[in-house]
C-alpha cells in the first residue's frame, strides 16, 4: 500500500511507534519531504507522550456482585400458608367457643347425700357465703334437676334410695330474706337440699357457695350475696373484655 | 462465564473500568454508572461472553455508554472549545505535567481519549483497541497519531514543550 494524502496519519504513527521496516520508513521520509507541512506535524508527533491515570478503586464491588440465593418451592410456600390458616382458625375457634360458652357458669348442683345417721333437718356449718344466700325452695323434677346438675355434685341430704330434690335457687332480687328451707317429704320422699356453686370458668377453680340452714341473720346474708354477686359480675365483664380482645387480635392477624 | 468467573471478573476488573468510565464519561458518578451498566450487561451476556473477553466486553460497554451519554448531552466539543479559548487567553497559567496531560486530553474527542486510554493505560494493542471499541486497527492508528499531535499541540500552548517536560 502506497503513502498518500489520505491515509498518511496511519503511515505517520507506525513509523513514529517504530513499526516499520526499512524500506516503509524510507517511503514515509520521502513523503514527508514532498510534504513540509505534513512533516512539521509528524515532528509534533512524540511516542513519549502518554495519558496517565492514577489507579482507582471501585469501592462498592459487592453490589456488582452475584450470589446464590436459596429458592424455596413455591409448593412449600402454599403448605405453610395453609397450615397457618388451619392454626389460626383453630385457634379463633378456641377463643369465640370459650366467649360463647360464658366465663362464668352459675348452676344448681344435685344436692350432697348426708349421711344417713343425719336427721331430717339439715344442720350444715356456717361460711361467709352460705349464711346470706336467700333462697327460695321449690320442687323440681327429678330429671330437670338431673340435666342442671354438675359432674361433681351429688345428693347431700338423703339417706333414701329415690330422693325428692328440692332446688334452692339463688334470688338475690328478692327482698326477702329467709333460712334456707328444706321441705321435708313423706317419709318415703328424702329430703335434699341443693347447694349452690358458682363456677368461674376463666379461673377452673369452682367456687362453692354452700348454704347454711343454720343461719339465723338474713339481712346479712342478702348483703354478703350482692357484694358477692357485684365481685363476680365485675370479674365476668373483665373476662368477657379479655375474651373480646383475644378474639379481635385472632382476627385481625388473619 | 460462569457466576464464580463473573465475580472473579468483578475483583480483577472493577478498578480498570471505573478508571476507565472516570476518563470516558467526565466524572465519577458517570463512571459508576458506567460501571454498573457494564456488569449489568456481562451478566446478562455472560453465556456469551468468554472469561478471556470479559474485560474487553466491559470496556465496549462502558464506551457506547458513555458515547451515548455524550450525544445526549452534546457537551464534548462545546467544552472542548470553551477550554482552548480560555488557555488561548490565558497562556501564562501554569499546570503541572499531569494536569496538563488531563487538561490535554480532555480536550480530546471522545474516541480519541479512549484510544489513548486503552492503549497508554491498559495496554491494549491496537487490534485489542479496535475490538473494544468496534473499529478496524487501521482506524484505531488515525485515531491514535492525531490524538497525540493534538495532545503536543496543547501542551506546547499549555507552555510544555520537549525541554520542560
Amino acid at each position: 500500500m502506497t503513502i498518500t494524502t489520505d491515509n498518511y496519519e496511519s503511515w505517520f504513527y507506525r513509523y513514529s511507534e517504530g513499526e516499520l521496516d526499512e524500506r516503509e520508513q524510507r517511503e514515509v521520509e520521502a513523503f514527508a519531504a514532498q510534504h513540509p507541512a505534513l512533516a512539521d506535524e509528524l515532528n509534533l508527533y512524540d511516542p513519549e507522550l502518554k495519558l496517565q491515570a492514577a489507579p482507582m478503586v471501585f469501592a462498592d464491588k459487592e453490589s456488582l456482585m452475584k450470589h446464590d440465593h436459596k429458592v424455596v418451592p413455591l409448593w412449600r410456600w402454599a403448605v405453610a400458608a395453609c397450615l397457618a390458616v388451619v392454626l389460626m382458625t383453630g385457634a379463633g375457634l378456641f377463643i369465640f367457643q370459650r366467649e360463647d360458652n360464658g366465663p362464668v357458669v352459675a348452676q344448681a348442683t344435685l344436692p350432697q347425700p348426708l349421711p344417713a345417721q343425719q336427721p331430717t333437718t339439715v344442720e350444715t356449718t356456717p361460711t361467709p357465703f352460705e349464711t346470706n344466700i336467700p333462697a327460695t325452695s321449690k320442687r323440681l323434677p327429678a330429671r330437670k334437676l338431673a340435666r342442671a346438675s354438675a359432674p361433681q355434685s351429688s345428693p347431700t341430704v338423703s339417706s333414701h334410695a329415690e330422693p325428692t330434690l328440692v332446688a334452692a335457687t339463688t334470688n338475690p332480687a328478692s327482698p326477702t330474706a329467709e333460712t334456707p328451707q328444706v321441705e321435708a317429704q313423706a317419709d318415703n320422699e328424702p329430703t335434699v337440699i341443693v347447694y349452690h356453686e358458682i363456677y368461674v370458668v376463666a379461673d377452673a377453680e369452682p367456687q362453692t357457695v354452700q348454704q347454711s340452714p343454720t343461719n339465723t341473720d338474713p339481712e346479712n346474708g342478702i348483703e354478703s350475696l350482692r357484694s358477692f354477686g357485684r365481685s363476680i359480675s365485675t370479674r365476668l365483664r373483665a373476662e368477657a373484655l379479655r375474651a373480646q380482645g383475644n378474639a379481635k387480635m385472632m382476627l385481625a392477624s388473619l | 462465564m460462569t457466576q464464580k468467573e463473573y465475580n472473579n471478573g468483578v475483583r480483577l476488573w472493577a478498578d480498570d473500568v471505573y478508571r476507565f468510565a472516570v476518563h470516558c464519561c467526565g466524572d465519577n458518578e458517570s463512571g459508576k454508572d458506567a460501571v454498573q451498566e457494564a456488569y449489568a450487561a456481562l451478566w446478562e451476556h455472560r453465556e456469551e461472553v468468554n472469561t478471556e473477553k470479559g474485560k474487553s466486553f466491559l470496556l465496549t460497554v462502558v464506551h457506547n455508554w458513555a458515547m451515548s451519554q455524550h450525544r445526549h448531552r452534546k457537551v464534548q466539543e462545546n467544552v472542548a472549545t470553551d477550554l482552548i479559548g480560555e488557555t488561548t487567553v490565558r497562556p501564562d497559567e501554569r499546570f503541572d505535567l499531569r494536569e496538563a496531560l488531563e487538561q490535554a486530553a480532555s480536550l480530546l474527542p471522545e474516541v480519541q481519549r479512549a484510544a489513548m486510554m486503552l492503549k497508554d493505560v491498559e495496554g491494549y494493542s491496537c487490534r485489542e483497541i479496535a475490538e473494544i471499541l468496534h473499529l478496524n486497527e487501521k482506524q484505531i492508528t488515525v485515531y491514535l497519531y492525531r490524538a497525540r499531535v493534538s495532545m503536543k499541540k496543547t501542551l506546547i500552548a499549555l507552555g510544555y514543550d520537549n525541554n520542560n517536560r
